[in-house]
C-alpha cells in the first residue's frame, strides 16, 4: 500500500554572504583576537597570537571580548559580533581569529 | 564570525572536534558556509593553560592557511527541495514494511529517532482544525537554520508527535513563546550546554487537552500521552523547522534526556497558591503557556523535613553549587541578537523552575508563606560569594575601568566576605505546583529566558 505524507522540514531563509577575500600574507597585518568570555577561549586566541608573533615580527593584535572597546558593546557569549560591531572591527583589523569554549 | 566575513575581513574560528558540525551548520545557516575554522581535540572549558597551548600549537599552520586561502568546500549542505515534497512510501505488514515510513524519514534526518505518526495530508488537515490561524501564517523564524515556522509545518510535526487537534493551540503558543526575543532561542538551540525548553501550561486548556497534572505528571504512560505528545512535538519542530539536528545544529556534548520533550500543567486544584499564569497577569479563566529553557531535573528529596523551615532549607541546599552560575547577573550580559540584524534585546534570566508537589506547597502555605514569600526567602538566602564570582571570569568594564552593569557594587570588589543574591530578583525562582501529593519536588537549572503567552481559544 502506498502512503503519501508531507515533509516536516521547513523552508529556510537563504542568506547568501560573499566570503571576504583572504589575506595575501600576514606580514604587517593587524589581527583581531575574539573570545566570547567562555572558559579558556582567551587562552586559545592569545596562544595563537603568541605563535604568530614569533613567525611574523611586524604583526599587531587587537583583542575583542569582555570589557568595552572604545565605548562599544562588551562582547561575550551573550553579546555576539553583530553587523554594526563587525563593521567597526573591519576598520581596525585585517582579519579575526575567534574562539569559544567549544 | 559570518558578520565579519560580510564586513569584508576573513574570520576563522577555533572549534573542538565535536563542535565541527555545529560550526558548519551555523555558518551555513548564516549564509557563508565557507567561513574557516581549525579544530582542537577538546573544548577549552576547565582545561589548564598548558593543555590548551598544546592543542592550539598543533593548529598554527592551519590558522595561517585559513587566513590566506579560501575554503571552497561547503561541507554542510541542506537539501531545501525536500521541504515542499509530498513523500510516497510503500508499506506492508512485514516488519520492514511496517517501519518503512520511519526508515524513510530517518534517512532524511527528519525525526527524533523514535517512530512517528505519518503526517498524511488528511491528518494534517485535521490538526489544522485545532487553530483558527491560516496554514501559511508564519509563527517564527527558527534558528539556527532560519527555518520558516508556518502553521502548516508546525501541524505536520504535531501529527508526527502524536498530538491531537485540541492540543495544537498549546504547541502554537509554545512556539510563540520561543519567538519572543527574551527567550533567546538561538542560544538555547546551538549551545554546547545541555538545555531544553519546558512547557508549562495553565488554565482551562489543561482539561481540554487532557494534560496530566497529577501523579506521575512528568513521567511516561498513557495517562501522560498529551504531556508527551506536546513536548515531543516541540522538539520535532526544533529539529525539522529550526534545523537543530543532533550533533550539528544541536551540539550538546552529552545531551539531555529531557530534550525529547517536556510539557506539564499546573495542579491548580491542589495548589494553595494562585496559578502561575495569574501571577503573570492572566485571569484564572484564561489559558496560558510558559516556556523556560532549562537543564535536566533534579529530585529534591524531602522525607526528613519536619517543618516548613526544613523544607525551605532543603530546597535552598539544592540550588547553587560552585560554578553553577550563581551571581552571574552582576556581569549584566543577558542579551539576545535578533536574527540577522544588529538589534540586541536585553533580557532577564535565568529562571529556575522549582516544581513543587502540592504537599510541599501546602507545607509552606500552612506556615503562612505565599508564593511570593517563598521566592523572597530563596532570594535572600541563596547567595554567592563575590570573590568566587570574580575569580571565574572578568566582570566587563567600561573604558574608565568601571563595572558596566552594576557599578554600585564595585566598592565590594576587595571585600572577601561580600556576597550577592545568586539570582537577580525573586521571581526568577519560578514556583510551579504539579504532580501527586507527596514529599517530592523537582528543581531545574534555568539557562536563558522565559516567556508566557495566552493560548488561542477554539
Amino acid at each position: 500500500m502506498e502512503v503519501q505524507f508531507m515533509s516536516p522540514a521547513a523552508t529556510q531563509i537563504d542568506f547568501k554572504i560573499t566570503p571576504a577575500p583572504r589575506l595575501s600574507d600576514l606580514n604587517g597585518k593587524t589581527i583581531g583576537l575574539y573570545n566570547n568570555m567562555t572558559g579558556g577561549a582567551d587562552i586559545a586566541v592569545n596562544r595563537i597570537a603568541e605563535l604568530l608573533a614569533s613567525r611574523y615580527a611586524d604583526l599587531r593584535f587587537v583583542s575583542y571580548g569582555g570589557s568595552q572597546n572604545n565605548g562599544r558593546s562588551a562582547l561575550s557569549r551573550q553579546v555576539h559580533i553583530d553587523e554594526t560591531e563587525a563593521a567597526f572591527i573591519a576598520t581596525e583589523v585585517d582579519a579575526v581569529i575567534g574562539a569559544t569554549a567549544h | 564570525m559570518v558578520a565579519l566575513e560580510k564586513a569584508g575581513i576573513p574570520a576563522i574560528g577555533i572549534a573542538a572536534t565535536s563542535f565541527v558540525k555545529a560550526w558548519q551548520s551555523c555558518v551555513a545557516g548564516w549564509g557563508q558556509p565557507y567561513t574557516g575554522f581549525v579544530t582542537i581535540p577538546h573544548a577549552t572549558t576547565g582545561q589548564e593553560q598548558n593543555f590548551i597551548h598544546g592543542m592550539v600549537d598543533e593548529q598554527i599552520d592551519a590558522v595561517v592557511q585559513s587566513l590566506t586561502t579560501l575554503n571552497t568546500v561547503n561541507q554542510y549542505k541542506v537539501n531545501n527541495a525536500k521541504t515542499s515534497e509530498l513523500f510516497t512510501v510503500n508499506i506492508d505488514s512485514s516488519p520492514a514494511g511496517l517501519n518503512s515510513i520511519n526508515s524513510f524519514l530517518e534517512d532524511l534526518d527528519l525525526t527524533d529517532g523514535m517512530p512517528v505518526i505519518p503526517p498524511t495530508p488528511a491528518a494534517v488537515e485535521l490538526m489544522l482544525r485545532g487553530t483558527k490561524k491560516h496554514p501559511q501564517d508564519v509563527i517564527m523564524i527558527m534558528e539556527p537554520g532560519f527555518g520558516i515556522a508556518t502553521v502548516e509545518k508546525v501541524a505536520i510535526n504535531a501529527v508526527m508527535a502524536g498530538c491531537k487537534p485540541e492540543q495544537f493551540p498549546i504547541l502554537i503558543a509554545a512556539l510563540e513563546c520561543l519567538a519572543k526575543p527574551e527567550m533567546n532561542h538561538r542560544d538555547m538551540q546551538v549551545s554546547g550546554h545541555t538545555e531544553a525548553p519546558i512547557i508549562l501550561v495553565n488554565g482551562p486548556i489543561v482539561e481540554k487537552a487532557k494534560i496530566n497534572y497529577g501523579t506521575s505528571a512528568m513521567g511516561p504512560g498513557v495517562v501522560n500521552s498529551a504531556n508527551t505528545a506536546i513536548g515531543r512535538a516541540l522538539r520535532l519542530c526544533l529539529i525539522n523547522i529550526g534545523y537543530c539536528k543532533a550533533g550539528s545544529g544541536d551540539p550538546n556534548f552529552i545531551g539531555l534526556p529531557t530534550k525529547f520533550g517536556m510539557c506539564i500543567a499546573e495542579n491548580e486544584l491542589g495548589s494553595p497558591w494562585t496559578p502561575y499564569h495569574v501571577d503573570q497577569g492572566f485571569s484564572p479563566t484564561e489559558s496560558a503557556v510558559t516556556v523556560v529553557t532549562v537543564t535536566g531535573p533534579t529530585d529534591i528529596l524531602d522525607p526528613g523535613s519536619k517543618t516548613y523551615k526544613d523544607t525551605l532549607a532543603n530546597i535552598k541546599s539544592m540550588m547553587f553549587y560552585p560554578n553553577a552560575g550563581g551571581g552571574d547577573w552582576i556581569r549584566g550580559d543577558k542579551s539576545a541578537q535578533i536574527g540577522h540584524t544588529s538589534n540586541h534585546i536585553p533580557y532577564k534570566g535565568p529562571y529556575h523552575p522549582i516544581i513543587l508537589s502540592p504537599s510541599r506547597a501546602v507545607v509552606l502555605a500552612e506556615a503562612g508563606y505565599s508564593k511570593q514569600d517563598v521566592q523572597q526567602w530563596l532570594h535572600e538566602n541563596c547567595t554567592s560569594s563575590l570573590e568566587s564570582i570574580m575569580a571565574k571570569k572578568e566582570i566587563p568594564k567600561d573604558p574608565n575601568g568601571n563595572w558596566i552593569a552594576h557599578p554600585e557594587l564595585q566598592h565590594l570588589a576587595n571585600d572577601q566576605r561580600a556576597s550577592i543574591p545568586s539570582l537577580e530578583s525573586p521571581d526568577q525562582y519560578l514556583l510551579f505546583v504539579t504532580g501527586g501529593t507527596t514529599h517530592y519536588a523537582n528543581f531545574f537549572y534555568g539557562t536563558y529566558g522565559k516567556a508566557t503567552v495566552g493560548v488561542e481559544e477554539i
